[in-house]
């Protein structure tokens, strides 16, 4: 079959898009991309997908591009194992790409998490899968707080089970500036907290099933025999019972015995096994704070756990090799309902972690945009509050959509803030709830936004301004890549010059377009493996008076949310002295 | 005595301001409530597993508001969100002409609509509905509700409002409710003056215009004076509607102008519905000037709007005083809005309307009242401004009906404080409003008086569409004489609305054996405004807990109607033929011979002259050609020159024919030769007005008594076509009985036809006749059939003879014994016949088929001897051709039998007719 492989595009670095669409080169065969946020440029219309799945792939912006041809960006998921290549195929089936993808760290077995649960320096891979399963674990925790706040909101209903819950927006920011001196919250530390007594008073008292064996019994205490022992009897020598019943005067008959191996047991054994391990993590990375009493309360809790999982009630209960569907007992007994649904969880946190290991360049882009809107918020005081439109709702999805929990385009509405004496806007543009042929305060904004390939863009105006206004539109990336950082800042330094560059060639459009607007980049690179000793300041880079600033974020967002809110901040109150 | 009485509530969702007002004790505290923390705005779910929200927050959320940058953003109807006065057209405000005369509002119980996604979606109205009333829970639920609901809200609608609102609540219609507080603030001595006077209720709402016209009536209760409004229900005359281009929508270009923002569709949209901005602009008096301003994206940026109350009445009278601009068009556009593009301004366009809706209703007054009307406009209101071109257009001379909320001493509010008003005269006994009910009728099989079966299915009136209190449950007086027949082991009951033509069927399955006839007794209930009607039907034998509950609501829709369960159910066999009727058409054909004959003297110079010119064969032609109605093929119908009808039998030109009865009877009474006898008296049978001619069936009588073999052909017809007495008819049976058997077969063929015109013209004809009579005839005719099966045509005797057989049987009628389909006597008589009947030739089937009305009469025999038939094709003995035959005549019986259930078409055996001519 042929294949018209020449109209793919694969970009490593999102701002290349500029550069494509002005050499107008196609990329050699086959397609190959190295580590990075892979996006794929296709001509508008293509609805392309991956070979086999079912939904397509998601759409980075509105199709922008020359006269001649109209270009869309998808996001290509990352491989989950190394040296995979891509299929990707038109909908309709008319044309297909391979794409062989390499650099990118394979997704760590379950053994392999295991084994390195509490070794200091991990591996890359594994390094990378804990950065991501903390990114989850913010996530769900915000998910976590929207289905508490349904629950008692509508009490007595199934609330916190819908597919979409709102959380408000002004709560965002408490709830992501997590103190650095306590230890970060978790699934297993709300596990300790508030299921750990039901849970010991199960593992004391689990439900048993009686079953009948056969065995033989002292002859005085059998209680029942059946046609078997009957005739097990009659073969015995001997003329009357006694005889028969031997020198030691025991026979067959039937006993009942108690059996502990149950469906509901297992998942209470795994449960406890899956806490262990859990445990064993958070522990080991909250360290730090052993002094702590929510170190002391899991501590607790691991240990007896183990201790739990050493009696010999639990060596006779099987292990489960999947998640079972639940019987009636998990379903309805009050003790293991509960159970189930703590469990469910447990697995779910690493089933979310595995579900975007595939996407986990949006994912960050989501965190990024998630702190930057938490930063805006904190400028908006509650005189502005009022006038403005951010009594806006976060909407968080039960299960993340390519790997983002949050609806998109989502975005506290248009926030007022003060600066100066002057009212200024701030309005966060999403590429792909843009539509090209829509204006943006009478501003061809789509097009650029698209082109730069930004993940989203926050624009600045004044209020209510008639005339010579000068915007401000910040572009920003979400930077994610499986390559160790070992030279951040000559990465960071190179990838801001080069996006500085392609912004001053848009900035330079805009003016001959008598666009009234000005353009900033802010960049903000992951560092999955760095450690945190403190956030740093912004490197920026300046090219042609177009500046894009830098940022490493490492390790865990519980250690820099405070910190990098508090830059963003900084920065955003920097930029609005752009704003006219 | 009021303490006990409990706190009221009055709602009206269409008061941006105030749509709540609550009163803790009769006539006395009020208190007023807006909005509070929700929006008269509704936000759609824009993705799965969302609910509709109307909260503060929600409605200001960019989400799905209608900003041209979001993506799922769509402007036009389907953006997601949904205003209070949208909430109306679903359920049903905007009346449809029903087929007999009244407007009703037609709703739907969900609203579809396009998500974030482009997915189609549906919410139910009910929720929204309940969206919108969840910031009054907590004072509804200690309070009696009423709430105001447009005029022509159906029963459907009424009962979702109803269950959204809770089970205690009332509903009022909005212009009763307004014209009830107008009539509350005028003084006892003006009431006997505005007694039967008609006010029309004008509502200037946000999206449209309603005119209500309402009489006012005078009570006098416990000394006191009310004058209450008398509601109709909704009709052409009395109601009247017209959509206009959305008052949010207007304002919104308005306030546009007044900041200088270049009104585009997608700003007048942001700004009437994307969010609370219009809301929060306008409703100035509940939420204080720092509410008063909100942002919205235009061209030049974000822009922050604002208005002082002080320009609020400048930027009103600006707006509905000029033309508005083509964004607003286009937007009422895409709300499918029609627009007028006479250029003229939103003022002059609702006033032109209102004067037209005003016209059609013809009233002696009228009260402008509504959410729109009460805007400020310059000095005064938008209500005032209109009110004063109207009273110059309709009522210069009638200055004292003329009211105008807000103004002329008529409150704010009126349809919030109707509510309130009728919550506390509910609750203190004091008179309300009256209002009209929708029929109800139960579908019966009736029964004539002196008949043993039953008959016809009629529509038996349950609930009358008279004047009822408003207020009260009209509960109709216990309704007997229903029964079920005995042998039955179940029952649809059938319910007609007044509106509907479909029936609505309820099946009750008995668990007890119904040996006996069993009586039924039934009690219709119904409130006004308050949903469907309900009867129960009370037999403690057969129902468990005594009744069973027919609520129309709950009861299944049927395809049935009324015309088609006359056609499917079974009853007393062959159907009525009914009364042949004048054909104008026949009559003009008529006519000449009329008149020639009126010119005709029988005597000429003392001598009696022969009528054989003037009443010659073209004349007979003419006067009796009947035929069967054209336009009813699949009926019965027959038409002639005149009518069988005693009572309105005669043609259009009355006075003409009235000259020729008179005529007829004076040439009777002089005419001596026998010719003219005859003809006379062949003319006077196609006139069929036996009443008109006493002497003649004196006559008639006499001959058939003393000399029952020796009566002409045309007297025999006078027999059948004049006769209507019970004598007459017994003396004709007895008489051709005689005949029949003094005569041989062959010459009683005159006989048969006399017979077959008596039992087709005169249904009655053998209510009056004896059983043994009616069934030794019926063998007679058998012999006679018997008889002319040998010929290889059929001729006029057989017609006649299978016809007359066929009415015969309708003795069944009077007789429930009389000739069973089981009896053995008819199975006798069947297989007398079953071998000549099943061997038609062709020829003869040909025949049959040339004349549908022979064939439906000779089918209608074979029903009766299906059963002789069906053993025929079972028969080992007969050949394959036999029982061929037999099977198609079988399935020929079969279409007969839906025939004669029906009166259906005669297609189906026509073509099994072709089907056995053929082979």
């Amino acid at each position: 079959m042929e294949r018209r492989v020449s109209l793919l595009r694969v970009l490593e670095q999102p701002w290349q898009l500029i550069r494509e669409l002005m050499s107008d080169v196609g990329c050699p065969l086959p397609q190959t991309c190295e580590g990075g946020a892979a996006i794929a440029l296709l001509p508008k219309g293509a609805e392309p997908m991956i070979s086999g799945a079912s939904a397509g792939l998601p759409r980075r912006c509105a199709p922008f591009g020359t006269r001649t041809e109209l270009l869309s960006s998808y996001d290509l998921p990352w491989p989950t194992t190394t040296g995979e290549t891509l299929h990707v195929q038109d909908s309709r089936g008319q044309a297909t790409w391979d794409i062989i993808q390499h650099g990118y760290l394979a997704r760590p077995t379950r053994s392999r998490i295991r084994s390195y649960a509490q070794v200091s320096t991990k591996p890359p891979d594994l390094a990378l899968y804990d950065f991501l399963s903390n990114l989850v674990r913010n996530a769900q925790e915000l998910r976590w707080t929207a289905e508490e706040q349904a629950i008692a909101r509508e009490s007595g209903t199934n609330a916190g089970n819908r597919a979409l819950l709102p959380l408000p927006w002004r709560e965002l920011p408490e709830r992501l500036e997590n103190s650095v001196d306590q230890p970060m919250m978790g699934l297993i530390v709300r596990v300790a907290n508030e299921f750990s007594t039901r849970l010991f008073r199960l593992c004391e008292h689990p439900r048993r099933v009686l079953s009948r064996v056969r065995q033989k019994a002292p002859i005085g205490r059998v209680q029942q025999v059946d046609a078997a022992c009957l005739q097990w009897l009659v073969r015995q020598p001997g003329r009357t019972a006694s005889e028969k019943a031997g020198g030691r005067q025991r026979i067959l008959a039937v006993e009942r015995e108690e059996n502990f191996d149950t469906l509901e047991n297992r998942v209470l054994k795994d449960m406890l096994r899956r806490c262990v391990v859990l445990a064993g993590q958070w522990l080991h990375d909250n360290r730090r704070h052993h002094t702590h009493e929510k170190y002391k309360l899991v501590e607790t809790f691991q240990r007896r756990c183990q201790r739990q999982l050493r009696e010999p009630l639990f060596g006779a209960v099987g292990a489960l090799q999947i998640v079972p569907s639940p019987n009636y007992v998990l379903q309805h007994d009050p003790g293991y309902r509960e159970l189930w649904q703590w469990y469910l969880r447990i697995v779910q946190q690493e089933d979310d972690t595995d579900a975007v290991w595939p996407w986990q360049s949006r994912l960050w882009s989501e965190t990024v945009r998630l702190y930057l809107a938490a930063a805006v918020l904190r400028l908006v005081t509650d005189d502005q509050r009022r006038l403005g439109m951010h009594h806006h709702q976060l909407w968080i999805r039960q299960r993340p959509e390519y790997g983002r929990w949050l609806a998109d385009v989502d975005w506290p509405g248009p926030l007022i803030i003060e600066h100066r004496g002057r009212q200024v806007v701030a309005e966060c543009l999403e590429p792909a709830g843009m539509t090209e042929k829509r204006k943006y305060l009478g501003t061809d904004l789509a097009p650029w936004v698209g082109v730069l390939g930004v993940d989203f863009a926050i624009h600045f105006s004044i209020l209510s301004h008639h005339r010579d206004r000068q915007d401000l539109c910040l572009m920003v990336w979400g930077v994610h890549s499986s390559k160790l950082r070992t030279q951040w800042q000559e990465d960071l330094q190179v990838m801001c010059r080069d996006a500085s560059q392609r912004l001053s060639l848009i900035q330079k459009a805009a003016v001959r377009n008598s666009v009234p607007c000005r353009f900033a980049g802010l960049m903000v690179l992951s560092d999955y493996a760095g450690t945190y000793s403190g956030i740093d300041a912004l490197h920026c880079e300046e090219h042609e008076e177009t500046q894009v600033h830098g940022l490493r974020a490492p390790g865990k967002p519980d250690e820099w949310g405070r910190d990098l809110m508090k830059l963003l901040r900084e920065h955003a109150t920097g930029l609005l002295e752009l704003v006219r | 005595m009021n303490s006990d009485l409990q706190p009221v509530m009055g709602i009206d969702l269409d008061s941006w301001q105030q749509p709540l007002l609550q009163a803790d004790s009769p006539l006395a505290t009020v208190e007023w409530r807006g909005w509070g923390d929700s929006r008269p705005l509704v936000v759609l779910p824009w993705q799965r597993g969302l609910r509709p929200a109307c909260d503060a927050e929600s409605v200001a959320s960019p989400w799905n508001c209608g900003h041209g940058w979001r993506q799922h953003a769509s402007v036009g109807r389907n953006a997601a969100r949904l205003p209070v006065w949208k909430l109306w057209d679903l359920l049903g405000e905007e009346p449809v002409l029903q087929d007999n005369g009244y407007l009703m509002g037609q709703s739907t119980r969900e609203h579809a609509y396009k998500d974030a996604k482009g997915a189609d979606r549906q919410v139910r109205v009910r929720d929204l509905l309940q969206c919108f009333l969840a910031p009054f829970r907590d004072s509804m639920a200690r309070r009696r509700v009423v709430m105001a609901v447009p005029n022509t809200l159906d029963e459907w609608a009424q009962e979702d409002v109803l269950a959204a609102l809770g089970p205690q609540s009332r509903l009022l219609w909005r212009p009763i409710a307004a014209a009830m507080t107008w009539g509350a603030a005028q003084p006892a001595h003006l009431h006997k003056q505005y007694d039967g006077k008609h006010l029309a209720v004008c509502e200037v709402r946000y999206d449209c215009i309603t005119v209500c016209k309402v009489r006012l009536k005078q009570v006098i209760r416990e000394g006191q004076s009310y004058l209450v409004p008398v509601r109709r229900l909704p009709r052409a005359d009395n109601c009247a509607f017209q959509p206009i281009l959305p008052l949010p929508f207007v304002l919104a270009e308005g306030l546009l102008d007044y900041h200088a923002i270049p009104p585009t569709s997608d700003l007048v949209w942001s700004l009437a519905l994307g969010g609370d901005a219009i809301y929060k602009l306008l409703s100035a008096k509940a939420n204080g000037t720092s509410e008063r301003a909100c942002l919205l994206p235009t061209q030049r940026g974000w822009q922050h709007l604002q208005i002082s109350p002080d320009d609020l009445p400048l930027v009103v009278g600006e707006v509905i005083h000029e033309l508005p601009d083509t964004a607003a068009k286009e937007v009422a556009k895409l709300l499918g809005i029609q627009k007028s593009n006479d250029g003229s301004s939103w003022l002059s366009q609702v006033t032109v309307a209102l004067k037209k809706l005003i016209h059609q209703t013809k009233p002696d007054g009228f009260l402008l009242h509504g959410a729109g009307s009460c805007l400020p406009i310059d000095d005064t209101t938008l209500g005032a401004t209109i009110s004063r071109q109207l009273d110059q257009a309709f009522f210069p001379a009638q200055p004292m009906l003329r009211a105008t909320e807000a103004a002329d001493g008529v409150p704010d509010h009126m349809v919030a404080r109707g509510c309130v008003l009728l919550a506390q005269r509910s609750q203190l006994g004091q008179p309300t409003y009256l209002d009209q009910l929708r029929q109800l009728d139960i579908i019966v099989q009736d029964k004539d008086p002196g008949s043993a079966t039953f008959e016809d299915i009629i529509a038996k009136q349950l609930i009358p569409d008279a004047e009822v209190d408003g207020d009260s449950t009209y509960v109709g007086d216990d309704q007997s004489g229903f029964s079920l027949n005995k042998h039955e082991q179940h029952v649809g009951f059938l319910l007609r609305m007044q509106q509907e033509e479909r029936l609505r069927e309820l099946k009750q399955v008995f668990k007890v054996s119904t040996d006996r006839q069993e009586e039924l007794v039934l009690r219709p209930t119904q409130q006004p405004a308050r949903g469907h009607a309900r009867i129960e039907v009370h037999n403690k034998r057969l129902f468990t807990g005594g009744y069973v509950l027919l609520d129309w609501s709950r009861m299944q829709t049927t395809h049935k109607t009324l015309e088609s369960l006359n056609r499917e159910r079974p009853r007393s066999f062959p159907p009525d033929m009914p009364d042949v009727e004048p054909d104008p058409a026949l009559w003009e054909l008529f006519e000449p011979y009329v008149d020639r004959y009126l010119e005709t003297s029988l005597l000429l110079g003392g001598k009696e002259k022969s009528l054989g010119k003037v009443l010659g064969d073209y004349f007979f032609q003419r006067c009796g050609a009947v035929r069967y109605d054209p336009n009813r093929k699949d009926s019965l119908a027959r038409q002639n020159t005149f009518g069988s009808s005693m009572t309105d039998g005669l043609p259009p030109d009355r006075l003409k024919a009235k000259d020729y009865l008179t005529k007829l009877q004076e040439d009777y009474a002089f005419a001596q030769i026998p010719d003219n006898r005859l003809k006379l008296i062949r003319a006077i049978a196609w006139t069929y007005q036996g009443e008109t001619f006493p002497k003649l069936r004196m006559y008639l009588v006499d001959k058939l008594q003393q000399e029952p073999g020796s009566l002409a052909q045309e007297e025999l017809t006078a027999c059948g076509q004049l006769f209507h007495h019970p004598d007459e008819y017994q003396a004709m049976l007895l008489a051709i009985l005689d005949v029949f058997d003094d005569r041989d077969v062959d010459s009683v063929g005159w006989y048969a036809n006399g017979l077959r015109k008596l039992v087709t013209y005169r249904p009655d004809a053998l209510q009056h006749a004896d059983s043994d009579t009616v069934r030794f005839l019926i063998l007679r005719l058998c012999r006679l059939i018997e008889y002319e099966m040998h010929r290889p045509n059929f001729g006029n005797r057989m017609k006649d003879s299978l016809i007359a057989l066929l009415f015969m049987l309708r003795r069944r009628r009077y007789d429930t014994e009389f000739l069973q389909y089981s009896d053995e006597r008819v199975q006798r008589c069947a297989d007398h016949l079953r071998q000549q009947t099943l061997f038609f030739t062709p020829r003869q089937c040909r025949t049959l088929c040339s004349d549908d009305e022979l064939l439906a009469r000779l089918l209608a025999l074979l029903w009766t001897i299906r059963e002789p038939l069906r053993r025929a094709t079972q028969d080992a003995n007969q050949n394959t051709s036999t029982q061929n035959r037999a099977k198609l005549m079988l399935e020929l019986s079969l279409q007969l039998r839906s025939f004669l259930k029906s009166r259906g078409s005669l297609a189906g055996f026509v073509n099994i007719m072709r089907k056995i001519d053929d082979g």
